[in-house]
């Protein structure tokens, strides 16, 4: 074998059915030890060329295909899929449905038991894959006592103890929480620093991946468009921007600084804090950068007008004995736009769940708009508080797209004139007009995701709570619900919003409060609770990447967003 | 504590201990020991016997009292069937009914024996059940020679019906913030809005199915060929006397019961 | 039809659809149970998926509802011999039932015109007619229930399960069987 674990050569494919191509004539090589990232907007063909690396494509997968694809010196399309799954291992983004045994033992050991590998050294791998990520003494857990992120590395440890030549990872960190993410990221890091393994990444997180990848790939609509050290990629940020892809905050920063002060030369751009940090003090030493930010950058304003929700020491026991919530006290105004943050397990959903009347208070009370919501029924509370679910296939239960949003207005009785005209506005706003007649589950995720919140708006609620809206999606697809989201609360919707996204929050949400253990550990204006990393660091979140730049550079910058750091920067070169 | 079928066990419980092809010939065991025995004495005889291994084996009686309701439904059922609709001869009538049927001594020794025919299928299934746990089930029925895939089937279902139950949930929930109501209506219409819920179920499911597919295929599932089995139990001597007991008592009562040998039990019912 | 042995396809099938049926057949008896009739629900709702799952792939679906209704059962009315064999058997041979009329008869899953509803309605009733008759003379042959009641017991089952199965697995089919057509499981061609 000549070094390659991967040589992909003139690849096309289309599945059965379909008009168009997937992957268009995708040439690829990995080295054995490589980090190979992979990035691109949803529907580029990441998740397919994982699974034509894994000869699933064609073997499983009905469709079309052109060219060759060697692994580990195995033709995929020759070779039997088990030979092929010996040297090649592949985690999904899915921690659930990967778990198919009932202990976290039999799930690492299941593929050397499919090989029939002796069980002295099943038992050896074993015990070896679980101490690398980081789970030995957890071999009798049920998946059922595990969090999202322990389930992912029982995932990887399954994959590893068969020692594959390649692990390809398909976005394994979206479904988690941000320690679940870190818990991913310090594993890979440990595979690739301790043990050389092959690894191909999917991720929409490009700064863990600007930090360990070797390379990065860019795909998009099925063609591979870049192929680069990730150096060498982020720094062609117009380019990416246009197809989608946000390079890291400090990349960008500092690429349009030297744009600024007509710098055309091809410098060298950071892709951590740390080196951002460097090349800051290379940079900007001798000059001035005032705290004029303080005036210029007022503290993002908070609704201020009535009480919408309040918590009054509420607290919440699980029918299983989990305190969930441990004596809550919020109140969220009239025209807020709220991000709730935390890690999973602190009370985020609880928190919401009680916002809108499914679960009631074991002790303490909620009120809505002056009413205790014990007294209420959740349809009634469903009038005044809209809740869109993380997975929006939770709430579309129609047959098409008009009939998923007239579905509630039904129940309220309203007359056909009025729901039509309802629906076909709220369709409008939100980008579905057209789509009327068109069964949801033909939809695509982000039409889906459009929808699952059109189906609450059409009740026109006048709070808003929506749960992790951007799990999963692209940078676009982010972004075009958070902008949704700002221009709803522009018109007077309250906006409360669970995510883990910290640039997001940064960007949009006025007010953040951050959960932990059940308890809230910080509540305030965006840019103070953002930027007091201690309370985030309990909660096991990070500001955002510029955040924690600019924190570095003097604790008392508070800058949320790039723009923000552009002015602060920019006005630095200008000074000279 | 362990964790069971039904959901915890103290670890030193010495039915939680055995081997896992005996804990389902135990099950197997009282179902069809419970359908061979005539005798209501050794069928409520039995049921006593059962009660007191949960003792042994350390398991609450509180297990039972889960089954309370369908012990009382059952009893019911067949008193109801028995009292009016048979007419079994017997010594003593006690009444005869309008349309011709009638009750005897032998009516209720017959309704007494199908009662405890299932009480001890059913206390027996249950103290099994509070001992067997997931890995069992699997262990257990590849012992027994049943194909590596139903075993996994099974537990691939178990897996699932956690998934789905929290899937259905939520969108019954979602269902109830939209204004939809579980509890009115009439039978057709609750009907409807259930349909409504299994759009969503379907659909995740038509997905999962596939991811499924995936998911097995990458961790290389060989269901036929050799298969290494990690997870090794071994038989222990006591274990196989109480492996051939759990055989040799239904052949037994078998024999007995076709006549072939002749030990007459006190209460047996006429044929 | 495609044959194919018990693989892995066959295998995600049986499971999917028992995970899913388990669920609502846990919440099924809750909801309408008929006194006096044992392990019996009024309004059997998990028929009308593991119908339909049938129906689209073929006897691994009967499977997967035989699964699901004999744990779920069993979770209720404790795991006997009794249950497995009337519930959870006759829940399996009914929905193989329903597929070999609606194949024999040629109709199309998608119900798009009259004769493929009227066929699905009578492999239904049909189907309903046969579980019935199992369960019942099982409960008969276990000595649960005497002659008299076997017919009642027969009409309940009949008419419940073809109410339920009906009311539940029409607008499955007319609304889903064109996205179930893509899945590489389905077993009309």
């Amino acid at each position: 074998m000549n070094g390659n674990v991967v040589e992909v050569k003139g690849l096309w494919w289309k599945y059965q059915g379909n008009v168009d191509w997937v992957l268009k004539d995708i040439n690829l090589t990995v080295r054995k030890g490589e980090f190979v990232g992979i990035i691109g907007p949803s529907g580029a063909g990441k998740t397919t060329l994982c699974l034509a690396l894994t000869g699933i494509i064609p073997h499983s997968i009905r469709g079309e295909f052109r060219g060759e694809i060697r692994v580990h010196g195995k033709n995929t399309l020759n070779t039997t899929l088990t030979s092929i799954m010996e040297d090649v291992g592949i985690v999904f983004q899915d921690p659930d449905i990967q778990f198919i045994t009932m202990r976290v033992l039999d799930e690492v050991v299941f593929p050397l038991e499919n090989m029939g590998a002796p069980r002295d050294l099943i038992k050896e791998r074993a015990e070896w894959a679980l101490n690398i990520v980081g789970l030995r003494g957890f071999e009798e857990k049920h998946p059922s006592e595990l969090s999202g992120g322990q389930k992912q590395r029982v995932a990887i440890a399954s994959m590893l103890a068969k020692l594959p030549k390649l692990l390809i990872l398909d976005e394994p960190t979206s479904d988690l929480d941000p320690i679940g993410k870190m818990e991913v990221f310090k594993v890979l890091e440990k595979l690739r620093t301790d043990y050389d393994v092959t690894l191909i990444v999917v991720e929409h997180n490009v700064e863990e991946l600007a930090k360990f990848a070797d390379r990065i790939i860019l795909l998009t609509e099925g063609r591979i468009v870049f192929d680069e050290p990730p150096r060498r990629l982020f720094s062609k940020c117009t380019e990416l921007r246009k197809i989608g892809v946000y390079p890291p905050q400090v990349t960008e920063l500092f690429y349009r600084l030297n744009s600024l002060s007509g710098n055309s030369r091809s410098l060298f751009l950071p892709l951590t804090v740390e080196e951002a940090y460097k090349l800051f003090r290379k940079q900007f030493s001798g000059k001035s950068i005032t705290m004029e930010f303080s005036e210029e950058f007022s503290e993002s304003l908070t609704g201020s007008g009535r009480s919408v929700v309040e918590f009054q020491n509420v607290k919440y026991i699980y029918p299983d004995g989990t305190l969930a919530l441990n004596g809550i006290n919020l109140t969220i105004r009239e025209g807020d736009f709220m991000a709730i943050v935390g890690a999973n397990g602190s009370g985020k959903t609880t928190l919401a769940k009680h916002m809108v009347g499914i679960l009631k208070p074991t002790e303490g009370r909620v009120l809505v708009f002056g009413k205790d919501t014990r007294t209420m029924k959740a349809s009634e509370i469903a009038l005044n508080v809209g809740y869109v679910y993380q997975n929006p296939d939770h709430q579309l239960f129609c047959t098409t797209v008009f009939e998923e949003c007239a579905y509630a207005l039904r129940n309220m009785g309203l007359d056909e004139d009025e729901i039509e005209e309802r629906v076909h506005e709220v369709l409008d706003k939100l980008g579905l007009k057209g789509l009327e007649s068109t069964p949801p589950y033909f939809l695509s995720k982000g039409q889906r995701q459009r929808l699952a919140v059109a189906t609450v708006l059409v009740m026109k609620p006048k709070v808003l709570v929506v749960d992790e809206p951007t799990t999963g999606q692209d940078h676009i697809q982010s972004e075009s619900i958070m902008k949704l989201l700002e221009k709803l609360n522009s018109e007077g919707t309250t906006i409360v919003v669970i995510t883990h996204d910290m640039r997001l929050v940064a960007e949009y949400a006025k007010r953040v409060t951050v959960m932990y253990n059940g308890l809230i550990i910080a509540d305030g204006p965006t840019r103070k609770v953002i930027t007091s990393t201690r309370d985030l660091l309990k909660s096991s979140l990070n500001p955002p990447q510029i955040t924690r730049f600019f924190l570095k550079v003097n604790p008392n910058m508070r800058v949320l967003t790039l723009e923000e750091g552009l002015r602060i920067l920019g006005g630095g070169i200008n000074r000279g | 504590m362990k964790r069971t079928y039904f959901l915890y066990v103290e670890e030193n419980s010495p039915l939680y201990k055995l081997h896992p092809s005996l804990k389902i010939f135990l099950l197997l065991f009282f179902n069809i020991e419970a359908l061979l025995l005539d005798s209501p004495y050794m069928l409520w005889g039995g049921i006593i016997l059962t009660i007191l291994l949960f003792k042994v084996a350390k398991i609450p009686l509180s297990r039972l009292g889960k089954f309370l309701a369908f012990a009382i439904i059952i009893t019911q059922a067949i008193m109801f069937s028995y009292l009016l609709g048979s007419s079994i001869p017997g010594n003593i009538v006690y009444w005869h009914l309008p349309w011709g049927t009638y009750v005897t001594d032998v009516t209720l020794l017959h309704v007494f024996t199908m009662v405890g025919r299932f009480m001890l299928m059913l206390v027996g299934s249950t103290l099994v059940l509070s001992v067997l746990t997931d890995t069992d089930i699997i262990y257990g029925l590849v012992f027994l020679r049943v194909p590596y895939s139903i075993a996994l089937t099974i537990s691939l279902a178990f897996r699932f019906a956690s998934i789905f139950l929290d899937d259905y949930l939520k969108v019954r929930d979602a269902m109830v913030l939209r204004g939809t109501s579980f509890d009115k209506g009439n039978i057709f219409q609750r009907a409807r809005k259930y349909v409504n819920l299994a759009i969503p179920l379907m659909v995740m499911a038509i997905r999962r199915m596939l991811e499924l597919t995936y998911v097995l295929e990458v961790k290389g599932t060989r269901l036929k060929g050799k298969r290494t089995f990690y997870r090794e139990y071994k038989m222990k001597p006591y274990e196989k006397a109480l492996a051939i007991l759990l055989l040799a008592t239904p052949a037994l009562t078998l024999t007995m019961k076709m006549g072939l040998i002749t030990f007459i039990l006190p209460g047996v019912l006429a044929q | 039809m495609a044959k194919e042995g018990f693989g892995i396809k066959q295998i995600a099938v049986t499971a999917v659809t028992a995970g899913l049926c388990l669920p609502l057949a846990l919440f099924a008896i809750i909801l309408v149970p008929i006194p006096g009739l044992p392990a019996a629900s009024g309004f059997w709702i998990p028929a009308g998926f593991y119908f339909v799952m049938t129906l689209w792939f073929g006897v691994w679906g009967a499977l997967g509802g035989h699964i699901a209704t004999t744990i779920a059962m069993g979770y209720f009315f404790g795991y006997t011999l009794h249950i497995w064999v009337d519930g959870g058997l006759g829940d399996f041979i009914a929905p193989l039932v329903a597929l070999v009329i609606f194949k024999a008869l040629k109709a199309n899953p998608e119900l798009k015109t009259q004769r493929d509803y009227v066929v699905w309605v009578v492999s239904v009733m049909i189907a309903s007619l046969v579980c019935g008759l199992w369960v019942q003379t099982v409960h008969l042959l276990f000595g649960v229930i005497t002659w008299p009641f076997w017919w009642i017991g027969v009409l309940t089952y009949f008419i419940g399960d073809t109410m339920a199965i009906v009311t539940v697995g029409t607008p499955l089919l007319k609304a889903l069987t064109a996205y179930v057509k893509q899945s590489p499981m389905y077993i009309w061609k």
